[in-house]
């Protein structure tokens, strides 16, 4: 008895430790974080990074995503294409091949696409083995956010698992 | 790195990244990764041909490429950029992470 409240009191600990913080990433949406070894920022771009993993947030900026190239105004059905190859219909043919390539980049597609929905927000993503990376579009009200983790699928998943409503 | 060696890969980058690799200081880790990227992109491959052998993701280019050949790679890579902007783009996009992490040292 002694020993299981001891087991559930270490996992309350590690629980409470494991989620250290939040990430307003929107008016309706925040990730929980894990407390990292440091945080830094560059001009664009937020890092979380761990001991033997790293993760990233910005705000996807359609004129930046290629060089030379504006998506402005049909970036949103871009990204869902990269995941949802029935949504490149839509577009032009040379953005298809574009879309075909950076999906294969991203490693599909052989991986899995992860889809969810948190609130009003839809979730896009997939996790690449071969390169220990995990790619996700976070498709809010007013802005897609775009995660990247450099680490385990694991680490990927508990992500995922921490976006939530707010 | 010299100040040119510097300053091509500087060129580079701002094609690629847009202006806030203007603010990266290029250093030993975005070299390295500028030639993975290079490497990983099939289509672009004037560049390598100044490399006498592939390398694998493991090694560390900048300490084991000769400085004169490092030299060459960086002047095409800066003189071409154009050229890699369109065909490196999606290998950039993915990769884009790792830059960041390099170009602020952690």
């Amino acid at each position: 008895m002694a020993a299981t409240r001891l087991l559930l009191l270490c996992i309350l600990l590690t629980a409470f430790q494991a989620q250290s913080g939040e990430l307003v990433l929107s008016q309706d949406l925040a990730l929980d974080y894990a407390e990292p070894k440091l945080i830094s920022h560059s001009s664009t771009m937020l890092i979380l990074k761990y001991d033997d993993w790293s993760l990233s947030h910005r705000v996807v900026d359609s004129t930046a995503i290629y060089p030379k190239i504006n998506l402005s105004g049909i970036e949103e059905v871009y990204l869902h294409s990269l995941f949802l190859p029935a949504r490149r219909d839509s577009l032009p043919k040379w953005l298809q091949v574009l879309a075909e390539e950076q999906a294969r980049q991203f490693g599909l597609p052989e991986g899995q696409v992860f889809e969810e929905t948190v609130g009003n927000a839809k979730i896009l993503g997939t996790y690449n083995q071969q390169n220990e990376e995990g790619y996700l579009f976070i498709f809010d009200r007013v802005a897609i956010h775009q995660v990247t983790i450099a680490g385990t699928e694991k680490q990927y998943k508990d992500l995922i698992r921490n976006i939530r409503e707010r | 790195m010299d100040i040119y060696e510097r300053d091509h890969l500087q060129q580079f980058l701002v094609t690629i990244f847009g202006q806030q690799a203007a603010s990266w200081f290029p250093n030993e880790p975005l070299f390295n990764l500028t030639y993975e990227l290079i490497q990983e992109s099939g289509g672009c491959t004037e560049a390598m041909r100044y490399v006498p052998e592939p390398l694998g993701p493991a090694r560390n280019a900048f300490r084991w490429m000769a400085k004169e050949v490092r030299k060459k790679f960086l002047k095409t890579i800066a003189e071409n950029k154009d050229h890699y902007a369109m065909c490196i783009g999606t290998t950039a996009y993915r990769m884009a992470h790792r830059f960041h992490l390099a170009a602020q040292g952690v």
